[in-house]
């Protein structure tokens, strides 16, 4: 489904993140030139993306190295884990759209200084569209005293990259948001994002209990560059 | 064969009723979520055939087959050939259509719906694959008794394009297309109304429209604005409102009645054919058919527009002067022709996105030099640009072949040069234009040469226009090149080609082009002449000038008629670009005087400044060498910022904006050394993103700092197989082999190549990055180095060339 507040979540976008994104490791540090690149980008990022997203709820039942959502059995020690307490679980995808890939492609060949910002703004974009559209489902899940647990993605853990076709098949993703996988195994567009989310009963740790916090604390990846500490 | 009248005769003459849902009924028919609903047509016929039925007794003319998803690829997997599938579809509506009460009023509708993998440049499904799988489904389609096929819910024009032409070329069937597009009137892929109906027009297929994606209410500015546009017949098929969820299952809740009150006041813009999509039933049809039955359609009147397009938007010729870039031509010039030799295509695009940075809004595409193979460089240039920029292309060849093969290539509707008065001209290119859609350049001179006279010269044009109709094109796809010759040969030369401007529009009603800087050959300061003569062709009703948008004086020429034409509301375009402070001209002048260094300059990350540096240097008394300033200035200047960047006091945007200060300064030496020899490589090294991954900016990056250190970069692009990477090592002799992959899937393709090469060519070094790898795992899977970032890859390349 398009977003129809059209791209209202640009302004959320922090900028320090942008940069964070294109290894810029203190922006303190970074002259004012590049801090005003990235803000560009994030302008030229938002007024280029189409962003959509859809989400499904489905049924689950979860053993011990494995999940059984709506029928379907994806086999996941971590996902498992993860959606511990949970009945029932939301699938996810969200995309910027295509358009955004062509902008990235374009200064790919003339200046990559910029692209990198682009790439980098773009990533936390989509985070950010992630983030807002999941506390909308979130405050209408908590009318019914139902809490969402964090996005958790193919890729995380032992929750292999090749059940985001599953996941995608289920949802339809290129009826409803565009997303498609290539012969790879990728999303294309690039900035694309799919997901289980847990719904449970029990109030979720960080921020307002709110699924869009936390999200490195329970990743194993503890030497990656882009972890918040 | 019946004696059933082609579904085409009816447009215009009654309205066409086209069925409803097929997934909803299906769904209330049992069907599971993630079961295949082609399968069905095999496994239970009955269910389907029940489904065509209720259409039929609704009332419809035409029902849709079961076959949305009958592509190779998702049939095979379920272990199904595409043939006995469709045929077993077909079958399905045959019976219903036989157990109808009129079956020789009722049609049969081949469906093909998107193949769900994005085409390259966007994905990596090539264009050919996509019209094989097409091709496949229409072929069984016609073969097991379609009567037409609908291509529908596609959501970018390139595989719309792909679709249209497998139909077309390899059945008989009329072809009838809808989009799916969004409330803000966009393709999932960006392209607006315009653009698909430029496409679909240039197509000539036989209705078009849109279906899916929203309700008839929110989808009604959408298909009026593409009634406003469109000269075909069209088809318009919404869903019953929009999705909505409840326990994991979509539905629509627009009821029948509502959906056919909202039908009847869509079919007042004069639909020819209407049915539904999602969440539609018989129902909905059959009211539907109640409300609207006594609507009678009417043919679109040709709105004569001269549109062209990108995949993303079109351009409207005739309504204000428009901008096409000359750039992208070898003819008299050197460095662009050393690309095209050397297969540079970055060079080649880099001049494209300056033209659109310069404001133009078509870019002309010639490639035709002696010694290249012409069809396969300009089909590859078509598809590399069309991959970076939006703008609609002028495909500029007098090549028949490379016109033909960049035409299929193209993404959307183009500007073609050029057509002549020549017969064998007309004879080679109006199939073409007909075929793959287009407008047309028609250069006015013919058999007999370049008449002298405006009179003359217009008549050539009037039979070009003639000619072309006999082909099917109409002459709102032609635009005529009134001939721009060269002053200074031919004192009355301009006065022709204005004359000839001012009649054609005129006494022709066409649009009109010209090359504006041949006017200038053999004159000193031709800008001044050029942009004399732009003006007074704009005046004389120029539509298309083809002039370098990179020249300030082309442009002022272009502002101030725009401003005094009327075109520029309030001048605000021309108040927009000269009451700006400073320029990066006058900065660069300024860094200039205020004695900055060269050095300094490109620490900083300061292009244009960098550029005017270089070139102050080297227009003083006693110019240095170009290579001391490459070993004193460039050089130290990179290694300080490398430096930097290694300890983390220099990041990644501020290295790339020193490698392209320093870049600019080489292309300005570059220009100067261009074809003395002097010009050293270090070596030269293939940079690829491996099989199956498409994440390629990391390897970008590493380009950009190796062609800064002088190293010969070969880039092979991304998802790139093992083969292909030792082809080209054998070809060009590398020495060394960069490979990038992002994902954990795609380090497995990573060994593979390593292994391979290790086989095949055991004296390559392999270098390797990306964001999963660690240099033990790079180890374990037989590469040279781990490179943690481009620096890293810098200091890689210099230690195994020993410089």
């Amino acid at each position: 489904m398009t977003d129809r507040q059209c791209n209202s979540f640009i302004g959320d976008v922090d900028v320090r993140e942008v940069l964070r994104y294109a290894g810029v490791k203190n922006a303190d540090l970074c002259g004012e030139d590049i801090r005003q690149s990235a803000l560009r980008a994030i302008r030229e990022v938002g007024e280029t993306a189409s962003p959509r997203h859809i989400a499904c709820e489905c049924t689950l039942l979860t053993e011990e190295n494995c999940c059984v959502i709506d029928g379907i059995s994806i086999v996941s020690r971590d996902l498992a884990a993860h959606l511990q307490g949970c009945e029932k679980v939301l699938l996810f995808a969200a995309t910027l759209g295509s358009s955004v890939d062509l902008l990235i492609a374009r200064y790919s060949a003339v200046r990559m200084s910029y692209a990198v910002l682009l790439q980098a703004a773009a990533a936390a974009m989509t985070e950010q569209y992630c983030d807002n559209v999941c506390q909308t489902l979130e405050a209408s899940y908590q009318k019914e005293g139902c809490w969402l647990k964090p996005r958790y993605s193919p890729g995380y853990g032992d929750f292999s990259l090749e059940s985001q076709t599953i996941l995608l098949d289920r949802l339809n993703a290129y009826k409803y948001a565009g997303i498609t996988v290539s012969g790879g195994g990728q999303m294309t567009p690039m900035k694309s994002v799919s997901a289980v989310i847990g719904i449970t009963r029990q109030r979720q740790r960080g921020q307002n209990g709110s699924c869009a916090s936390g999200k490195c604390a329970n990743c194993s990846h503890t030497t990656c560059a882009f972890r918040r500490t | 064969m019946s004696d059933r009248k082609p579904i085409t005769a009816f447009l215009g003459q009654e309205m066409i009723f086209f069925d409803g849902g097929m997934g909803t009924m299906l769904q209330s028919a049992g069907l599971k979520a993630g079961e295949l609903p082609e399968l069905l047509n095999l496994r239970q016929p009955e269910i389907i055939t029940d489904i065509h039925r209720q259409y039929y007794d609704a009332g419809c003319h035409v029902v849709t087959t079961n076959t949305f998803g009958a592509n190779r690829g998702k049939m095979e997997a379920a272990g199904y050939s595409v043939e006995e599938i469709v045929t077993a579809a077909i079958n399905c509506a045959v019976a219903a259509r036989e157990a109808s009460d009129t079956p020789e009023k009722k049609y049969i509708a081949m469906d093909i719906g998107p193949i769900g993998r994005l085409i390259e440049p966007m994905g990596d499904l090539s264009f050919e694959e996509a019209y094989d799988v097409f091709a496949e489904m229409a072929v069984s389609g016609e073969k097991a008794g379609a009567d037409l096929a609908i291509i529908e819910t596609m959501g970018a024009t390139y595989e719309v394009k792909a679709a249209v032409l497998a139909v077309k070329e390899n059945t008989s069937l009329p072809v009838f297309v809808t989009c799916t597009f969004d409330e803000r009137g966009k393709l999932f892929t960006g392209a607006d109304v315009a653009a698909v109906v430029a496409l679909l027009e240039g197509l000539r297929v036989d209705a078009m429209g849109m279906n899916c994606g929203l309700g008839p209410d929110e989808l009604y500015p959408v298909i009026r604005q593409m009634a406003s546009l469109s000269s075909l017949p069209l088809l318009f098929s919404p869903n019953a409102g929009l999705p909505k969820q409840k326990d994991g299952v979509t539905y629509y809740d627009v009821a029948p009645s509502d959906y056919a009150r909202s039908m009847r006041r869509a079919a007042s813009l004069g639909l020819c054919a209407m049915g539904g999509c999602c969440g539609t039933t018989p129902e909905h049809i059959r009211e539907m058919i109640a409300r609207c039955g006594d609507v009678k359609p009417a043919l679109p009147a040709d709105k004569g527009i001269t549109m062209i397009s990108s995949y993303t938007h079109a351009v409207t010729i005739g309504q204000e002067p428009l901008i096409v870039g000359e750039r992208i031509n070898p003819t008299g010039k050197k460095r662009f022709k050393e690309a095209l030799k050397a297969n540079d295509i970055s060079y080649i695009l880099g001049e494209g996105i300056a033209q659109q940075d310069a404001g133009a809004q078509i870019l002309d595409v010639n490639v035709g030099m002696p010694g290249i193979d012409e069809p396969a460089v300009l089909e590859q240039t078509v598809k590399k640009l069309q991959g970076v920029l939006d703008l609609p292309l002028q495909i500029d060849t007098s090549h028949p072949e490379a016109m033909e093969r960049a035409l299929r290539a193209y993404n959307g509707k183009p500007l073609i040069n050029s057509v002549s008065g020549k017969e064998e001209s007309m004879r080679a290119v109006f199939p073409l234009v007909k075929k793959y859609g287009g407008t047309v350049v028609g250069l006015a001179l013919d058999d007999t040469g370049i008449p002298a006279t405006a009179e003359e010269r217009v008549a050539v044009a009037a039979k070009i226009i003639s000619v072309a109709a006999e082909y099917g094109i109409d002459k709102k796809d032609i635009v005529i090149d009134g001939l721009t010759l060269t002053v200074s040969a031919e004192p009355e030369a301009a006065k022709v080609t204005l004359e000839t401007i001012r009649r054609v529009k005129q006494e022709l009603g066409v649009c009109t082009t010209l090359g504006v800087s041949n006017v200038s050959f053999g004159l000193p300061r031709r800008e001044m002449i050029n942009a004399a003569f732009y003006t007074a062709a704009l005046t004389a009703g120029l539509d298309c000038g083809i002039i370098n948008p990179k020249s300030e004086a082309m442009m002022n020429a272009y502002y101030s008629y725009r401003a005094l034409s009327g075109f520029d509301e309030g001048c605000g375009d021309y108040i927009a670009r000269y009451s700006a402070s400073m320029d990066d001209a006058t900065a660069a002048k300024s860094a200039v005087s205020s004695g900055m260094t060269l050095k300094a300059a490109i620490v900083a990350g300061l292009g244009e400044q960098a550029a005017a540096l270089v070139r102050e240097a080297l227009s003083g008394e006693n110019p240095p060498a170009p290579m001391t300033l490459i070993q004193e200035e460039l050089i130290p200047a990179l290694n300080e910022v490398g430096e930097g960047f290694e300890k983390g006091t220099v990041f990644l945007p501020q290295l790339l904006m020193s490698a392209e200060a320093a870049k600019a300064a080489f292309d300005v030496l570059k220009e100067l050394l261009a074809g003395d020899g002097s010009e050293q490589k270090l070596g030269r090294v293939i940079l690829a993103t491996v099989k199956d991954d498409i994440h390629d900016i990391g390897k970008n990056i590493v380009k950009v700092l190796l062609e800064n250190y002088r190293f010969d970069v070969l880039d092979l692009g991304r998802d790139v197989p093992p083969e292909v990477i030792l082809e080209n090592v054998r070809k060009h002799h590398i020495k060394a082999v960069g490979l990038s992959a992002l994902m954990t899937t795609t380090v497995v393709r990573m060994a593979e190549t390593i292994a391979l090469l290790r086989k095949e060519a055991p004296e390559v070094r392999i270098f390797v990055g990306g964001a999963v790898l660690t240099e033990e795992y790079a180890m374990q899977i037989g590469a040279d180095a781990y490179c943690r970032d481009a620096m890293a890859s810098v200091r890689y390349c210099r230690k195994i060339f020993d410089c």
